[in-house]
């Protein structure tokens, strides 16, 4: 067999095994370990097997992910998130959609401690779900709120895809950070109007209750002083210079673990939950990556990304339709893939090609920065998106009496907002680039 | 023995968590010396890396353990109960190979740079301690899964391997 | 019969390793053996692994052929680690042709299973600072400065200044953040990674004293692949390898310097050369690592003194001509 068909067959069969419920590590890892035995031999897979655990978990720039997982849960676990969503609902809960407005509130303050969707949604839910019920707001509105704003986890910083993106380009993850910041606002305050125009439409949805009187609004806004000292600590810090992106992430557990005992919500047993919860989702996500590598490894013997790349580059088709054409097939990916094994597995592949592209006349780093935040947008999409959106599972299933159907025609013009935002990222890269070259000169 | 190797994964976990949390600490102490004093801790850089890699690997079973480990079940939504099962069990053989495959070469990996006496670049810790950690919780995990395997294959309830179902998600 | 190669390293292809030398000289091979050679580039580690794990990864036959740093790997090595104790190199070249030499008599129990086709140093590297110019020893109390490799961390600490160890990728923004003050680097470094525009003063050691510091650099086939050629394809590869290749890669890190220097100088950045008397108390102040190398390496059953004196002599003898 020659490289190229080593190549599909290894592609396919990963598929295959995909589609039939095996763990996407295995899938990749499996394929990937018989190519390279193709590609090669039994002894050279052997040795490479040798060093391929401790490259991978001994990688410093990763070493965030665990802590701001760490850090999302000692918030989660802290309670931190019920005084988010009680400030925000004591400002606008009164407006029309007003604690719908506030569970995206929260979700992006809280966001800015948490570097996970899933985990921002399901920390939401449990706060403002009950209330948001309370007040006669419909199951539809609700849950699509909440599971749209839950991608604010990891649209605002700190970022775990955003991470992965980081390592698999060889990116700054400080700079791209900086970059997710605005488009992250942008979501967030779109969110907002999305929610007051589909309540003006729709006004059954959420019914109007009375304000909060200003002496409580105070009151519940002091509240938020931790989380927002925290962030504010965690990111002046990245982006004045004063340290990396993992010294933050090991600053912001350390300071949330304090918050959360002072408040006294975090007992031992609490803190364990963290410990397990934070340990589920980082080996999750390295085990990808060890899967994702073992795959990557057997694909560059075949020098199949190569050849894409070069194929690529030499399409004559507009640099910028191949950037369309490669985020509407991340959003058809993400339909039915999870969304960290898709970046895992096809931005090795993709990425050079894109590189090798002249788009809006952008330096090599601000290209590939612009891009990241760009498939950072379709990954949140496809965390919403129908018929498998990881976050509307996690909403559903804790909220318990909407219908997926209910929630799937709720989240429709939440997507709409998240379509409209890719298109005027891709045609305006300032929004994205501007805070980098504002905080890195 | 269910519930013992269940006791062993959650201990595993949590002592990742707490070498995890120790590791932040550690940097938060490095990161006050270097901003008040200019002189960080000595080789903090080598001791988050050996930390961090340790910690996950103590992880890896309990994720196992739970099923949180990521899979696509939109193509079989429709399947029967039994090929699921099916399904499942191979799935755990799979990644069970994939853990022994790497539990394995590790640890012969730590004997090879042992035995050309690498060590860290600052603090002269011997390399192969950063190998040979990594094992135990491989094994474990291999382990975890095909006790899972087992079960899927004769037809058993995971419940009392895996515990109840959690209000949390991660 | 033919023959594809894996060559797995470290840079980028823009790099002068790969730019001026590797690439070039799989041409070459390509040419001489009518095509039976061929090279199969993995350029920056796509292929897998970390850096240190490259020297084991071609004894092992994972990778064929591999270009990488030996000072990755610290312990693994020892001999020729001489090369990097502070003073050692007036340029690359010469010392690249030392380091061959001396590689064959001290160094060849470390490269068992792996055949080396050269060894090479960079030119000599220099204190690049945004502070305050650094005119004596004192200038360099309390400087946050970026080590490379483990003497030089010897060295700064040594020296009073605090040696910082993190990935050359991050020195120009931590600089301009002043999170560190200014790094230990060739010449050449400072433009690729942006480091020139985040600097102001740059001291150079003079010519007719040998240079702060270098770095030990190798490039390695595995052994079991090369004997596994027929004889024409084994003389391709003898002709093409060896101290002659060594001096080419050393000498292309030499004339590398001029450009990057002038990068420097157009910026109006100072670069200042230190007088030689000065020089001299730096050299005697350094005394205290060649001990604790000596003593190291003693430990392993090596003869440290005999080592060292060896290197300097070599050194001296191509430096002259
Ligand atoms: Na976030
Ligand atoms: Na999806």
């Amino acid at each position: 067999m020659s490289p190229m068909t080593i190549g599909l067959v290894m592609f396919a069969g990963m598929l295959a095994l995909m589609v039939l419920r095996i763990p996407i590590a295995a899938a990749m890892f499996i394929p990937g370990a018989l190519g390279y035995l193709a590609m090669s031999n039994e002894v050279a897979l052997f040795n490479m097997l040798k060093g391929s655990a401790v490259a991978r978990l001994t990688l410093y720039d990763l070493s965030v992910i665990p802590l701001f997982l760490l850090m999302g849960q000692f918030a989660t676990q802290g309670g931190l998130s019920r005084a988010l969503f009680r400030a925000a609902a004591a400002f606008v809960g009164h407006v029309r959609g007003g604690l719908a407005m506030a569970a995206v509130l929260s979700a992006g303050a809280f966001g800015a401690v948490c570097g996970s969707s899933v985990a921002t949604s399901a920390t939401i839910t449990q706060v403002a779900y009950p209330e948001m019920r309370r007040y006669g707001y419909q199951g539809r509105l609700s849950t699509a709120a909440l599971a749209s704003g839950g991608t604010l986890g990891i649209l605002i910083p700190p970022s775990v895809p955003l991470v992965v993106y980081a390592i698999l380009t060889e990116q700054s993850v400080g700079k791209l950070f900086a970059a997710a910041m605005l488009p992250g606002v942008l979501a967030m305050l779109g969110y907002l109007v999305v929610i007051a125009l589909y309540c003006m439409v729709r006004p059954e949805l959420a019914p109007p209750h009375a304000p909060v009187p200003w002496a409580a609004r105070w009151k519940a806004l002091f509240g938020v002083w931790p989380i927002l000292s925290i962030f504010l600590v965690v990111f002046g810090g990245i982006y004045g210079g004063i340290f990396s992106p993992t010294e933050g992430a090991a600053v912001g557990a350390t300071l949330t673990l304090f918050a959360g005992l002072a408040s006294r919500e975090l007992n031992l047993k609490a803190i364990c939950n963290s410990f397990i919860a934070s340990a589920e989702t980082s080996a999750m996500v390295f085990l990808i990556f060890l899967g994702a590598d073992m795959m990557n490894a057997s694909l560059s013997l075949t020098q199949l990304p190569a050849q894409l790349a070069d194929w690529v580059t030499h399409l004559g088709i507009a640099p910028l339709w191949i950037v369309v054409s490669v985020l509407v097939f991340y959003v058809i990916l993400g339909c039915v893939m999870d969304e960290m094994s898709m970046l895992l597995l096809t931005i090795p592949v993709i990425f050079p090609a894109i590189m090798g592209l002249d788009l809006w006349g952008l330096a090599p780093e601000m290209k590939a920065i612009w891009f990241g935040i760009l498939v950072l947008m379709t990954v949140g999409i496809g965390l919403i998106a129908p018929p498998v959106g990881l976050n509307v599972y996690v909403v559903n299933n804790l909220a318990g009496d909407t219908s997926m159907g209910e929630t799937y025609k709720g989240v429709f013009p939440f997507l709409a907002w998240d379509v409209l935002r890719v298109i005027v990222l891709l045609l305006f890269p300032t929004l994205t680039l501007g805070l980098v070259d504002l905080f890195f000169q | 023995m269910r519930l013992l190797l269940r006791k062993i994964t959650w201990l595993f976990a949590v002592l990742g968590g707490l070498v995890a949390l120790a590791v932040g600490v550690m940097t938060v102490a490095s990161v006050s010396l270097r901003f008040f004093t200019t002189q960080p801790i000595q080789g903090d850089v080598e001791m988050v890396q050996m930390g961090v890699a340790v910690a996950i690997s103590l992880c890896i079973a309990w994720c196992q353990l739970r099923g949180a480990n990521i899979i696509v079940d939109f193509f079989t939504q429709n399947a029967s109960a039994r090929t699921t099962r099916w399904l499942d069990g191979l799935g755990c053989v799979l990644i069970a190979v994939m853990y022994g495959l790497l539990a394995w070469r590790t640890t012969i990996g730590a004997f090879a740079v042992h035995e050309v006496n690498e060590t860290t670049m600052t603090l002269e810790l011997p390399m192969w301690w950063a190998y040979a950690s990594l094992a135990p919780g491989l094994m474990l995990a291999a382990l975890v899964a095909l006790v899972q395997a087992w079960l899927h294959f004769t037809g058993q309830d995971l419940q009392t391997l895996q515990g109840e179902r959690q209000g949390e998600f991660a | 019969q033919e023959v594809t190669l894996k060559v797995h390293h470290i840079w980028p292809n823009t790099a002068i390793v790969p730019s001026k030398v590797l690439n070039p000289w799989c041409d070459k091979i390509a040419l001489e053996s009518k095509n039976r050679i061929k090279c199969q580039l993995m350029p920056a580690m796509s292929g897998g692994g970390t850096a240190a794990q490259l020297v084991d990864r071609v004894k092992d036959g994972v990778d064929d052929m591999v270009l990488t740093l030996p000072g990755y790997t610290p312990g693994r090595f020892p001999s020729t680690e001489v090369f990097e104790l502070p003073f050692m190199s007036y340029n690359a070249e010469s010392t690249s042709r030392a380091i061959w030499d001396y590689t064959q008599k001290y160094g060849m129990k470390e490269f068992v299973g792996t055949k080396l086709l050269a060894i090479w140093t960079h030119d000599e590297g220099y204190i690049h600072n945004a502070k305050h110019p650094i005119k004596t020893l004192a200038d360099l109390k309390g400087l946050k400065l970026r080590a490379p490799t483990r003497q030089t961390t010897k060295l700064l600490t040594l020296m009073g200044a605090s040696a910082i160890g993190m990935p050359i990728t991050g020195v120009a923004d931590a600089i301009s953040k002043g999170t560190l003050d200014g790094a230990v680097v060739p010449w050449e470094t400072l433009p690729s990674f942006r480091i020139t525009e985040n600097v102001k003063y740059h001291t150079e050691t003079p010519q007719s004293r040998p240079g702060l510091y270098t770095a030990v650099l190798m490039w390695g086939m595995n052994q079991a692949k090369y004997d596994s050629l027929p004889a024409d394809l084994k003389a391709i590869i003898d002709r093409n390898s060896g101290a002659a290749l060594s001096a080419q890669l050393g000498r292309t890190y030499d004339e590398s310097q001029a450009p990057a220097r002038k990068v420097a100088e157009e910026r109006k950045n100072e670069v200042y050369v230190l007088p030689e008397a000065e020089t001299d108390n730096w050299i005697k102040a350094s005394a205290p690592i060649y001990d604790s190398w000596v003593a190291d390496v003693e430990k392993k059953g090596l003869p440290g003194k005999a080592m060292v004196q060896e290197a300097r002599e070599l050194v001296q003898k191509y430096s002259k001509k």
